[in-house]
């Protein structure tokens, strides 16, 4: 990127409410039905059906504006958006212009180089979701399935705050963690749980006013976010640099050919003739309501974030990584509850577990290990019964079988050998093994130590603790 | 039998087992052959299920508590869903839709026993004081075949007025109950906003449709709204309250007069009201003059708000769930366009058009804002006014009833009609429209304006009229429409 | 003194999925015009510091439980489409991607 530009990105995300039934009518709501299945005469709008506000879809909102210590709306209005679409069954759809209701909050993210970011909240709202229309099943027709229509979500918008492609995917990332955080949605990213679109502009760095900007629709990935911006950023540049001019326009990410590409514009309508939906009456939220959904609510992941840095002195990156995921956070905590060591249970959670699930594909809501068998192990490190790799032995033993830590180091045999007589007679049957080594390292040549190392640890099996083994050799040796 | 029976005197002779509810219906049902082809005022009806829910009525009748409204027959305004039968809007949009399910108006009257004869006639999606709009012909009144009957209620009014049933249910968005129950000489009740459920009625304008009842007295009317109204989770702005009752003992009541009201009325409606004021004097009520603001915006402010609710409700008819959809098209938005286009009738595109317009981005502020203000002011208006009365007396219409296309060249002067019902609608009101006297052998309607769910006062105002009076006994002889 | 030019009136029939023939449009127009006229009769009411009024009575949006129930069959509705397949309805073919 050309170093005389700067980036201006505001991101919009669609969270699919997890609720049980629609936002408007009790139909429930779940992915992958038949089509129409879960479409009934409110979500078909059938003559004289009348939509009736889902509880739930409400304290879900309220969660999140709290959680982004954002204002509730005492009053909110639910309003018409107007324009036809095979997939919007009522010719409008049921959204908050006005008077959403979440106002103004706040959002920290979290980047790559440990540094944080304050991304300012414009506000999100409650709507209900489109549709699905099929194109390529009919030869002569497009298919039109409602299952999806009435769906619940919440539209939470940013300020343009963010100045790279990076931390608008760790925004999205980071919405994304707090959703799921707040079990408000289950995050499903390739099932369309969550869709991002992002408005970007670019402007000579230093300037104060923003560029002209395009909004890129339904990103779907946090690398694809970063992809398509950067795409879309350099393309504007590209644009600017040659003279010409940024046009404002709706483009779509192509992730096969990576790059951005203008949407041909809605021809139906401009003019959504905003007004309030005369089915629905205005919602005042009581301060007992408010109250209510906050007392349901986790301890979240900013709070615990800094606990974590100030209880368990973990570096903030660590700490980041632990309350991406409410699952990851809990297993924590109670491992650490059970007696093992705060660091390096985080250790063992990022590196070990984490290349396990990556490997098969799982998530950490699905540890085959229980908390209590990770912290076993770690507690037979740190009274040094194991070695790490030892650990790691039996960490694959626990990972794929039942059966406790210490059945398992005692039925293997995996005890590290320790400063013991057996120990010993190993060191000294290497020494005697290896007089020419040994006369090296007395003669100075102490680089020769490592490799009598390795013979002890080899022999021991990998049982034997190097430093110990090491310790040893030099006061058997006298050096 | 006979028709024109009031309520009470049903219910006796159906207990008495002096006719069966089957014989009952098989009456009315007679009695629609006979007189149907020339007034009009139904659309679709339903013998053979009219006569499975009289022979249900009539095992019901057998046991003890039978409901209030056990085998008397009742006729549906046809933007009421009703499951299995034809539910049109008198619009060719919905020409040949059965409805998927019941309105909670139709559910509840059915549980409170009443048999369905069928459903009556109205003014296509209830836009029209005239009942000339509908896809199914126009409703011809029974008190003069040359003349509209009123809407958009018109098919309901002209079939309770000319005995075809006994009750009816109607809806009332500036005036399309009230209204033709005044051209048509019989009973009818807008309620509050909020009182009736709207669940399944189909929408014209969402802030102001009220479903309410029609009959021969406002003690049938009475009956009816117990078996209509009611809170319903279904419906959002459906309110939770006590049901109607009548207020106790004979109490005497502060009518209002809005003098002003009557200073372009037509001299000979306004002598009939002012007898019936004098006659509720008479009655021991007292009378006081109040002033109702903003009349005139009212109208224009209800025609911007009417039209662009209508014009987004109306847009779920694209041709692709149900209804009509055009034999051949280009593509997608060639289906809608002309799927609309010939679903739709004149009076129909041109609310849309006009709600589309005041909606429109530049246009909103000075039409609709500007509308939701006065409606406001005019609420208010009467809210004030009721600080010093519990009822207001008001006339229903500038003109008695009005020969066929005689306002069909002016659309504003059609809108003007609705002049004194469409403040109550702004305002939410619930008003009772019942006779008080004829011109030109036309009847003439007037109207008890209450307050917010004071339904039980305007009824028990109206019965104590009716106690009196016997405009509402009169019946039109209907000699030319058994004839033709 | 209306803007009621053929503009607006091509306008409003595109956003109202609507077409009228020569002799309907001419009438429109002319009635818009008219209705425009009359409704601007507002005008003359002072509506400066009046809250805009949505509902009649003054009452608050409901909420409803979150209880997912299935009480129909697709058929109930379908039958009543122009045109399905496989449980879908039918439309024609829209190009563009949404």
């Amino acid at each position: 990127m050309s170093r005389h530009w700067e980036p201006v990105v505001g991101i919009e995300v669609h969270v699919q409410l997890a609720t049980r039934s629609k936002i408007f009518s009790s139909t429930s709501v779940e992915f992958g039905a038949e089509p129409n299945v879960r479409a009934n005469l409110i979500d078909l709008a059938m003559p004289g059906a009348l939509p009736v506000l889902n509880e739930e879809a409400v304290t879900m909102a309220v969660k999140f504006g709290l959680a982004i210590d954002a204002e509730i709306a005492e009053k909110c209005v639910f309003d018409r958006k107007n324009y036809f679409y095979p997939d919007l069954p009522k010719g409008y759809q049921i959204s908050q212009f006005e008077l959403p209701i979440v106002g103004r909050g706040q959002l920290s993210i979290f980047l790559e180089d440990g540094s944080v970011r304050q991304i300012g909240i414009t506000r999100a709202h409650l709507e209900e979701d489109a549709g699905k229309s099929v194109h390529d099943r009919f030869s002569e027709s497009t298919g039109i399935d409602l299952n999806r229509a009435g769906t619940p979500l919440l539209e939470i918008v940013t300020e343009p705050d963010m100045r790279s492609a990076a931390e608008a995917a760790a925004c999205f990332r980071q919405i994304h963690s707090l959703v799921r955080w707040l079990e408000i949605c289950d995050g499903n990213l390739a099932e369309g749980s969550m869709r991002c679109d992002a408005n970007v502009s670019v402007r000579p760095v230093g300037d104060e006013s923003f560029g002209e900007r395009t909004e890129i629709k339904n990103i779907n990935s946090f690398r694809f976010v970063e992809r398509a911006l950067n795409y879309e950023i350099e393309r504007q540049i590209d644009v600017l640099e040659a003279g010409g001019e940024v046009v404002r326009e709706t483009r779509q990410y192509d992730a096969t050919r990576d790059m951005t590409l203008s949407m041909r514009s809605k021809e139906l309508s401009d003019d959504y003739r905003y007004f309030p939906d005369p089915d629905l009456l205005p919602l005042r939220l009581s301060s007992e309501f408010v109250a209510r959904a906050r007392s349901t609510m986790p301890e979240l992941p900013q709070q615990k974030l800094e606990r974590f840095i100030s209880d368990y002195s973990l570096a903030q990156p660590v700490a980041v990584r632990l309350t991406r995921d409410p699952s990851i956070a809990s297993y924590f905590e109670s491992t650490v509850a059970l007696g093992a060591d705060p660091q390096l249970s985080a250790n063992w959670l990022l590196g070990e577990v984490a290349a396990a699930l990556k490997r098969e594909e799982k998530d950490y809501a699905d540890i085959p290990v229980s908390s209590a068998q990770l912290a076993d192990l770690i507690k037979r490190l740190q009274d040094k019964t194991l070695s790490s790799t030892l650990a790691k032995v039996v960490f694959e033993h626990i990972w794929t079988s039942d059966g406790s830590v210490d059945e398992i180091i005692e039925r293997q045999g995996l005890r590290q050998l320790n400063d013991t007589d057996e120990l010993r007679t190993l060191v000294q049957r290497i020494i005697t093994d290896h007089p020419d080594q040994i006369e090296q390292i007395q003669s100075g040549a102490t680089k020769v130590m490592g490799y009598l190392v390795g013979q002890v640890m080899k022999a021991s099996q990998g049982k034997a603790d190097p430093r110990q083994v090491s310790d040893l050799l030099k006061r058997m040796l006298n050096i | 039998m006979k028709p024109f029976i009031g309520v009470q005197e049903l219910r006796n002779d159906l207990r008495a087992k002096k006719y069966s509810a089957v014989e009952l219906a098989h009456f009315y049902l007679n009695r629609i052959s006979e007189l149907n082809g020339s007034i009009n005022g139904f659309i679709t009806v339903d013998s053979e299920r009219c006569l499975e829910r009289a022979a249900l009525a009539d095992r019901q009748l057998a046991h003890s508590n039978p409901h209030p409204l056990c085998g008397i027959p009742i006729a549906h305004k046809d933007l009421f869903c009703t499951k299995g039968v034809r539910t049109t809007c008198a619009s060719n949009m919905l020409g040949s839709f059965i409805a998927p399910y019941d309105a909670t108006v139709v559910k509840q009257t059915a549980e409170a026993g009443t048999v369905s004869l069928g459903k009556t006639n109205m003014d296509e999606f209830a836009m029209g004081s005239s009942n000339e709009t509908s896809w199914f012909g126009v409703v011809r009144n029974p008190w003069n075949l040359n003349c509209v009957p009123g809407g958009s209620s018109g098919g309901t009014a002209a079939s309770v007025s000319s005995g075809m049933t006994p009750l009816a249910t109607g809806s009332d968005t500036g005036g399309s109950i009230r209204q033709p129950a005044s051209l048509c000489g019989i009973t009818g009740l807008k309620p509050t906003y909020g009182r009736v459920s709207r669940f399944g009625m189909i929408a014209f304008a969402s802030s102001l449709d009220q479903g309410g009842p029609l009959a021969h007295s406002a003690t049938d009317v009475y009956e009816l709204l117990a078996a209509m109204e009611g809170h319903d989770p279904m419906d959002s702005t459906s309110a939770d309250v006590e049901n109607t009752t009548l207020p106790a003992g004979d109490r005497s009541f502060v009518i209002g007069y809005p003098e002003s009201l009557f200073d372009d009325l037509d001299s000979d409606i306004a002598g009939c009201i002012e007898r019936a004021r004098l006659q509720f004097e008479a009655l021991g009520h007292k009378i006081e003059v109040v002033e109702l603001p903003h009349i005139d915006a009212a109208v224009a402010a209800y025609y911007v708000i009417s039209s662009a609710e209508a014009s987004t409700n109306l847009a779920r008819y694209d041709g692709v769930r149900y209804g009509h959809r055009t034999e051949v098209s280009e593509d997608l938005l060639d289906m809608y366009c002309q799927s609309r286009t010939e679903g739709f009738g004149l009076e129909v595109k041109r609310r849309i058009l006009t709600g589309t317009y005041s909606l429109s981005v530049g246009y909103f502020d000075a039409y609709y804002l500007k509308a939701q203000k006065i409606r406001r002011l005019v609420r208010d208006g009467f809210l004030t006014a009721f600080e010093n009365v519990d009822m207001i007396l008001a006339p229903v219409t500038p003109t008695t009833a009005f020969e066929f296309n005689s306002m069909k060249a002016d659309p504003v002067e059609m809108y003007k009609q609705d002049l004194y019902t469409i403040p109550v609608s702004l305002a939410g009101l619930p008003a009772l429209s019942l006779p008080c006297g004829f011109v030109n052998d036309l009847p003439v309607g007037m109207q008890l304006i209450g307050r917010h769910f004071a339904e039980g006062e305007v009824l028990a105002g109206g019965m104590a009229f009716q106690d009196r009076t016997d405009w509402h006994e009169h019946h039109p002889t209907l000699e030319s429409a058994s004839a033709l | 003194m209306h803007d009621m030019d053929d503009e607006t009136i091509e306008r409003l029939l595109t956003l109202s999925q609507l077409s009228l023939d020569i002799e309907d449009r001419e009438k429109i127009r002319r009635d818009l015009d008219a209705i425009i006229g009359f409704i601007e009769i507002m005008d003359q009411v002072n509506t400066e510091g009046v809250e805009p009024l949505a509902h009649a009575v003054d009452l608050d949006q409901p909420l409803r439980k979150d209880r997912a129930v299935i009480d129909f069959e697709r058929d109930d509705f379908q039958s009543l489409a122009p045109k399905t397949a496989d449980g879908f309805y039918l439309v024609p073919k829209v190009l563009d991607q949404h």
